[in-house]
């Protein structure tokens, strides 16, 4: 047993004091720090996500939108945005500022700067998980929390349940992780101090640690990440999407003609995804049922550079007849189009509109086909549509109750967690 | 001190995936919840104050906590528990560590809960700052600490060995 010693309780006592003017300042220079954040963020975020950005309203920088692209499926033609709390994520700080301040040394100041910088990051990273988190909780209760999907959502998830259940786990998780890499920062910059207040020598000292030395072996491999981070952005960066998610953002964030103007520039230089939604709001705008001219050959333009979400918009329009002349050839092309490139809505329409046409076994087979692929992909609709033609042994498919049943069990919507504890949100 | 870092990490995952599994959460989490909010309850009455306990909330004039899966205290814990049986101790000190670590946990959680209730129902703003932040920070460091004097009181070890 070692004998008590008075350095463990002066840095307790140092932290503590410290802990409450780190949150004064954390207070105090709160506006810059969100500034800092929001920009490392969304400079991340384009890189690797293309699908978001972050709109900040003046006054309100307390509050992220995140604004994405990701195609909603039961309405490709609406964006959605997302809020963030961002404030919540920087709470560490003023514990890893207290911790860094308390411990004796002459690199206090140095570690302090490179603690903070480490942790922004890991805030960042964190930030953007939840953004995932955020999209997840588009299609309703929070999983971990428990509850069923609204399954006209469960599509609309780019995840599939174990990402999901990850995601929201971590999430979950996230007000005990962050405070966690606070300490996990501050005991790797302070292994000497660790050493000398626990009087172990468990933790080697930076000096003496040969785990430490940048060994060749480390360099490469720290190279090899670098390398594989760059390919990574440079696969993953699309000008033109950032673009329109920002003209998006500008439309939604209260500079309507700015943003329109940015949208148009976007369509005319040919980018179907403005294309589209220039579009939409131009069809919106029609005062008659019908949808100008103008709006129907911007969608026509997105869909024929194979953007899914014009295309499966401009089947809709068609197999309706509602704002276009009814045409289900046109529907039937525009429908399997966006089919073929795995868009599953499209999947399921062109599997009900060739049921309803077939005359030969031919068109039966392919109405089957593609109910089952949408079926396969999830579609609540298409599991049911499928289940009652193997019931009934309809479109050249075996009349099987199995299988009926085995489509009937799997269109239950999905439950990810369930729980008997009633949790609710803040 | 890597191999320290690798069990930590194993053991924090392995366990919270263990609690987070639906048959534990579902037959000792919840429990696990309205116990606490019930032992803070009985506190609360045993020094006088008006408070009523219904399942996992404690409700007094004027306000009302739900204790919810992260405010028992639970995860805080499963993290101390994670570093102290990561560390290359003997089993001795080890469950010694588990057992005062776990009460200290506890002890300040419940204190933690119980001024929450109180700090509500003077002020929601203060309530919503010690609640979100301050609290958060406190429980952390309350583990660091707590894994810090338990390495104090390690017998020296010659010197452990798991550390090269």
């Amino acid at each position: 047993m070692k004998p008590p010693d008075n350095q463990l309780a002066h840095f307790v006592v140092r932290v503590l004091v410290l802990l409450v003017v780190a949150l004064a300042l954390w207070q105090f220079s709160m506006k810059q720090i969100l500034a800092l954040l929001v920009w490392c963020t969304d400079t991340v975020g384009q890189l690797l996500f293309a699908e978001h950005v972050i709109e900040i309203t003046p006054g309100r920088e307390q509050q992220w939108r995140i604004l994405t692209s990701y195609v909603r499926l039961d309405d490709p033609a609406v964006l959605r945005s997302l809020v963030l709390d961002p404030v919540r994520y920087t709470a560490a700080l003023p514990l890893l500022w207290a911790l860094m301040l308390g411990t004796p040394g002459a690199r206090r100041l140095r570690n302090l700067i490179l603690g903070s910088a480490l942790l922004t990051g890991a805030i960042v990273i964190l930030l953007m998980e939840e953004t995932l988190f955020q999209l997840l909780l588009i299609v309703g209760p929070r999983p971990i929390i428990g509850g069923a999907l609204p399954e006209q959502y469960v599509l609309a998830l780019p995840f599939d349940p174990v990402a999901a259940y990850g995601i929201s786990l971590v999430q979950g998780f996230t007000p005990l992780l962050i405070p966690l890499l606070a300490i996990t920062i501050w005991a790797a910059l302070n292994l000497r101090f660790l050493c000398e207040v626990t009087g172990s020598n468990f933790f080697p000292s930076p000096i003496q640690g040969a785990d430490l030395r940048w060994s060749k072996f480390k360099r490469w491999g720290a190279s090899g990440i670098a390398a594989m981070l760059l390919v990574l952005v440079i696969t993953n960066y699309d000008y033109r999407r950032v673009q329109f998610n920002r003209a998006m953002g500008v439309l939604i964030g209260g500079n309507p003609s700015q943003g329109m103007e940015q949208l148009t520039r976007l369509a005319e230089s040919g980018y179907a995804k403005a294309q589209f939604f220039l579009g939409v709001i131009y069809a919106d705008r029609g005062k008659d049922p019908g949808i100008p001219v103008e709006a129907k050959e911007l969608i026509q333009s997105a869909a024929q550079q194979d953007d899914i979400a014009a295309q499966y918009f401009l089947a809709e329009l068609y197999a309706s007849g509602q704002r276009l002349e009814q045409d289900t050839d046109k529907a039937l092309y525009w429908y399997r189009r966006a089919a073929e490139r795995g868009f599953v809505p499209a999947q399921f329409q062109l599997g009900n509109l060739l049921a309803d046409m077939s005359r030969t076994d031919g068109e039966a087979a392919k109405a089957a086909h593609w109910m089952s692929e949408a079926a396969n992909k999830n579609h609540v609709q298409a599991m049911r549509t499928l289940a009652k033609w193997f019931q009934d042994g309809r479109l050249g498919l075996p009349k099987d109750s199995q299988l009926a049943e085995h489509w009937r069990n799997k269109s239950m919507p999905i439950t990810i967690w369930q729980q008997p504890v009633k949790e609710v949100a803040h | 001190m890597k191999q320290f870092l690798l069990k930590f990490t194993l053991i924090g995952i392995v366990s919270f995936g263990l609690v987070y599994s639906p048959w534990v959460y579902e037959h000792l989490v919840g429990e696990f919840t309205r116990w606490i909010a019930a032992l803070a309850g009985w506190l609360l009455q045993s020094f006088g104050a008006q408070v009523t306990v219904h399942a996992n909330v404690l409700r007094i004039p004027g306000f009302a906590v739900e204790i919810r899966s992260v405010c028992n205290g639970l995860e805080a814990t499963l993290v101390l528990w994670a570093a102290l049986l990561a560390f290359p101790a003997r089993w001795k000190y080890k469950f010694m560590g588990l057992l005062i670590g776990t009460l200290a946990v506890q002890a300040l959680n419940i204190l933690r809960i119980i001024s929450l209730l109180y700090l509500g129902a003077l002020n929601r703003t203060w309530f919503e700052f010690a609640h979100a932040y301050l609290w958060e920070i406190l429980i952390m460091l309350d583990i660091l600490i707590l894994f810090l004097i338990w390495l104090r009181f390690l017998p020296s070890p010659t010197d452990h060995e798991a550390a090269r």
